[in-house]
């Protein structure tokens, strides 16, 4: 006969381990962007042809970036409309225009950083030139990305909202 | 237990604890790099940001580490990190949970030779075992853990504590998938050997359980389906798939034998049972729960998982160990003379292994070795001028740096080696040119995307050109420091110049000798009128003597006679006609196994940048007791075309530009002021009083440059 002590043992040993298997099936990869779908399968091989037409902002914010080469400049055109009742405050949130060799959210050079309030049901247009001070010889296919951040005080600000077209420069 | 009696081997299992960290920790100040240890702080550092054991692998995206490994392990251990969150506390666990495991080993061969000399012989011996210091010394993994583990494991169900050895095979289980091999093995053991037959059935359906949780649970949550796993590139040769692997390995026996009675792998198996005398064969049911990991590691397509000087044999060792000590309780029990032989031995097992970290490249971690590697454990001023550099950039800041400083940048969601830097678009890079391990080098292009921000100590640092913005630190302090976000740190970098420093090259292309044959004159190239500081790198190097005795090397120390002399030559022709501006002879002791590097004040020197100038390296002897043996110095040079180097092969009695045609010296010349670049961090706020408090005791600093991006408000 098993003893009292060996029963209680056997029972903490199995709620213990299905405890453990049970949490352990529940973790996911953390998500990279605020509103990404929580099993993406695209997200590790987005980064090539999948990446030029790459947006995550369902619902809560609209992105979009356009640009256009020429030999001296980059002209960029970017449009945000906010369809729900939230309220992107200028304090809270900030955008990044970035031009990189991989993903939204890897380092790259930021063309502009700005803030703007974005109200509920709001829409707003940007278009400036970036001028290719040390881009002007490169030949390389190259993405422009136009993200929304919100700040996380002394922290990295985390993505929200984020949109990408591909540029080939030198083509 | 009698606490009186035992506690010396807990003094020893601290003491051995206290080594191994203050080792690792002067390793980690003089920046010489560990393996993978700078990737597991940065999961470290990422999970007590939010992100689970995220790190980005020196590439462009972020992974888990569940993607390759299923280790929990190491969140089981996490909290502590996330009390202390500091680089090494990583390493304070590590070393604590494995020094550990000499009690175990002790008690059992106590237990077993009914002898307290016998014993302390079998520990002592295992902690001078090389297979057992590398596997933690050489870095950081966390399958390194199974030694301690499962040598607890297996003491406590030798203690009939059935309870005791199952929580430490789920232990080992939770390192990586492959400890399902020897807790499944150690489990068989139970159920044959044991009483505990139950406890035993229950691990071993456990383990089984273990592999198709990870295999077929875990990994599919965190890989594609078209993805191979990443376990499955360590046996690439059978096949892409698990399934795959297994069939090939199957239904190709002969090849498998081939590949593991090869000479590398006979010499693997040779190394790990040599020093203890074979003696495990004689105890086969323990030392067989140790061997299909091995027979794996020598199967493996990766061939590192088969060397010494890693991890991968971590969880073979204790059944190494455990089976020594019941061989020789068996040969104990011969009647005559039987604690005589054991311990004779026991001495003997002690001795091969004293020998083998004493005179071999093995002993490379033991300080009492002549093969102590000082190198990697030296702390010098320059590594202290990195230190200063490190600790300035804040976490927020993506950083690229040679391959020795990863372990310091690691804090941060975003770190690159340098070694493959091309490509990316890092916020900053630390480059070192005299850095270890033959890197092959990217360094950013300065003309395009970087603008150099820092050099001294011929350390460099950039920065990308959009995140650079210079203002003088009076319109900073006045006004543009609100420009920024109050509550973000930023790196600021004030010099007392408006030249920055200029340098011969960047990359190092050879490493030449500088002794009582060999010395170098470098003619000096100023970019700029009134050069202030010139820096050049130098190490010492060891003589040594090598006999070769029973097929191992043995190294002696010798002592040399001889002191670096370096002189500035002013005049056309260092030869004939010239004056000496400054001479000084280097005390060898101010010197390193490793770059130190040697700055000269130019500015007392009266230099007339419109002349020409000339540095000599060479030796200062003395040779008055006779013939002597002399020592040797380590210059580096680098690639450049426009460069006057003389390189004489006979003690400067003649000289020649063409041993090394379009190489110089690496050096670097500052200008205008003796005064190093500041670096500092801090809100804006803290920047501005930074920098008011600087100009208020000094009035060479008159620029700022401060590296973020500026939000405008539309």
């Amino acid at each position: 006969m098993m003893a009292k002590k060996d029963k209680i043992y056997w029972a903490v040993t199995l709620a213990f381990l299905a405890g453990f298997f049970y949490f352990f099936q529940t973790i996911k990869p953390p998500k990279l962007f605020e509103n990404e779908a929580p099993r993406d399968k695209s997200r590790d091989i987005f980064f090539g042809s999948r990446l030029k037409g790459f947006s995550r902002s369902p619902n809560k914010i609209n992105l979009s970036v356009d640009a256009m080469i020429s030999e001296d400049l980059l002209n960029i055109k970017l449009n945000a409309q906010n369809p729900a009742n939230d309220t992107f405050d200028s304090n809270a949130y900030f955008y990044r225009v970035l031009l990189g060799r991989s993903y939204p959210y890897s380092p790259a050079i930021i063309l502009k950083e700005f803030s703007k309030k974005l109200g509920a049901k709001d829409i707003f247009e940007l278009e400036f030139p970036w001028e290719r001070i040390y881009l002007r010889d490169e030949k390389a296919e190259l993405y422009l990305h136009f993200n929304l951040y919100r700040r996380n005080g002394s922290k990295e600000p985390s993505i929200i909202a984020t949109t990408t077209h591909s540029l080939l420069f030198g083509q | 237990m009698n606490i009186r009696k035992t506690s010396l081997i807990y003094v020893v299992a601290i003491a051995y604890f206290a080594l191994s960290f203050s080792l690792t920790y002067t390793r980690w100040k003089s920046h010489s790099p560990s393996l993978d240890y700078h990737a597991y702080v940065q999961m470290y550092w990422n999970t007590a940001n939010g992100d689970t054991l995220m790190y980005n692998r020196g590439s462009e995206n972020q992974y888990s580490l569940y993607k390759a490994h299923f280790s929990p392990f190491l969140l089981m251990i996490f909290p502590i990190y996330a009390l202390v969150q500091h680089p090494l506390t990583l390493y304070f666990v590590f070393f604590a949970v494995i020094s550990t495991s000499v009690i175990p080993l002790y008690f059992f061969a106590l237990d077993k030779l009914q002898s307290k000399l016998s014993a302390w012989l079998i520990a002592l011996s295992f902690l001078i075992y090389f297979p057992f210091a590398f596997t933690h010394r050489q870095g950081f993994a966390e399958e390194a853990f199974a030694t301690p583990l499962l040598l607890w494991a297996f003491y406590l169900l030798h203690k009939q504590k059935p309870w005791a050895f199952l929580a430490f095979s789920f232990l080992t289980l939770s390192l990586r998938i492959n400890m399902v091999i020897p807790v499944f093995m150690l489990a068989l053991y139970a159920i044959a050997k044991s009483k505990y037959k139950v406890h035993g059935l229950f691990v071993a359906l456990l383990s089984l359980f273990w592999l198709f949780y990870t295999l077929y649970i875990i990994y599919p949550n965190f890989n594609l389906p078209s993805e191979r796993l990443y376990i499955a590139g360590f046996f690439s040769d059978y096949g892409n798939t698990a399934g795959e692997i297994a069939k090939n390995v199957i239904l190709h026996p002969l090849s498998v034998v081939e590949k593991i009675t090869a000479p590398e792998k006979l010499n693997y198996m040779r190394w790990l049972v040599g020093p203890v005398l074979f003696l495990p064969v004689l105890a086969p049911e323990i030392l067989i729960i140790g061997v299909p990991v091995l027979v794996l590691n020598m199967l493996s397509s990766y061939p590192r998982m088969s060397h010494l000087w890693t991890y991968y044999h971590s969880s073979s060792l204790p059944f190494i160990w455990l089976a020594t000590v019941v061989a020789l309780e068996r040969i104990g029990r011969i009647k005559i003379g039987r604690k005589v032989i054991v311990n004779a031995l026991l001495a003997a097992i002690f001795i091969v292994n004293f020998l083998i970290v004493k005179n071999t490249p093995n002993g490379q971690h033991f300080p009492f070795s002549n093969w102590f590697n000082r190198s990697t454990h030296e702390v010098t001023a320059r590594d202290k001028a990195a230190d200063e550099i490190l600790t300035n950039i804040p976490t927020i800041y993506s950083v690229a740096s040679n391959y020795g400083f990863l372990e310091n940048t690691a804090q941060r969601k975003w770190q690159f080696p340098v070694a493959n830097f091309k490509g990316y678009l890092v916020d900053l890079v630390l480059y070192d040119p005299l850095a270890l391990t033959g890197e092959a080098l990217e360094i950013p292009d300065t003309d395009k995307e970087y603008g150099r921000l820092f050099t001294n100590n011929l350390f460099f640092l950039f920065a990308r050109r959009d995140l650079i913005k210079k203002y003088s630190i009076g319109d900073f302090i006045t006004r543009e420091f609100k420009n920024y976000d109050q509550n973000a740190a930023y790196l600021a970098a004030s010099n007392p110049s408006e030249k920055l420093p200029t340098y011969s090259g960047m990359t190092t292309t050879r490493v030449v000798d500088i002794n009582n044959i060999y010395n170098l004159v470098q003619k000096l190239d100023f970019a700029n009128g009134n050069p202030a500081v010139l820096q050049f790198p130098v190490e010492k190097t060891e003589l040594v003597r090598r006999v070769k005795i029973l097929g191992v090397d043995f190294l002696l120390p010798k002592r040399g006679t001889g002191a670096l002399k370096a002189e500035i030559l002013e005049g056309e022709d260092f030869e004939k006609n010239y004056k000496i501006v400054y001479s000084k002879v280097e005390e060898r002791n101010e010197l390193a196994h490793k770059p130190s590097i040697l700055s000269i004040d130019l500015s007392k020197l009266q230099i007339d940048a419109s002349r020409t100038y000339w540095l000599k390296l060479s030796m200062e002897t003395n040779t008055s007791g006779g013939v002597s043996l002399f020592n040797s110095y380590k210059v580096y040079l680098t690639k450049n075309d426009e460069s006057d180097l003389r390189y004489s092969l006979d003690g400067g009695k003649a000289w020649s530009g063409n041993n090394y045609p379009k190489q110089s010296l690496i050096y670097s010349i500052a200008y205008d002021s003796v005064k190093d670049t500041i670096l500092t961090k801090g809100t804006p706020q803290q920047l501005k009083q930074q920098l008011q408090e600087m100009t208020k005791t000094s009035q060479d600093y008159k620029d700022v440059v401060v590296v973020g991006a500026v939000t405008e408000k539309l």
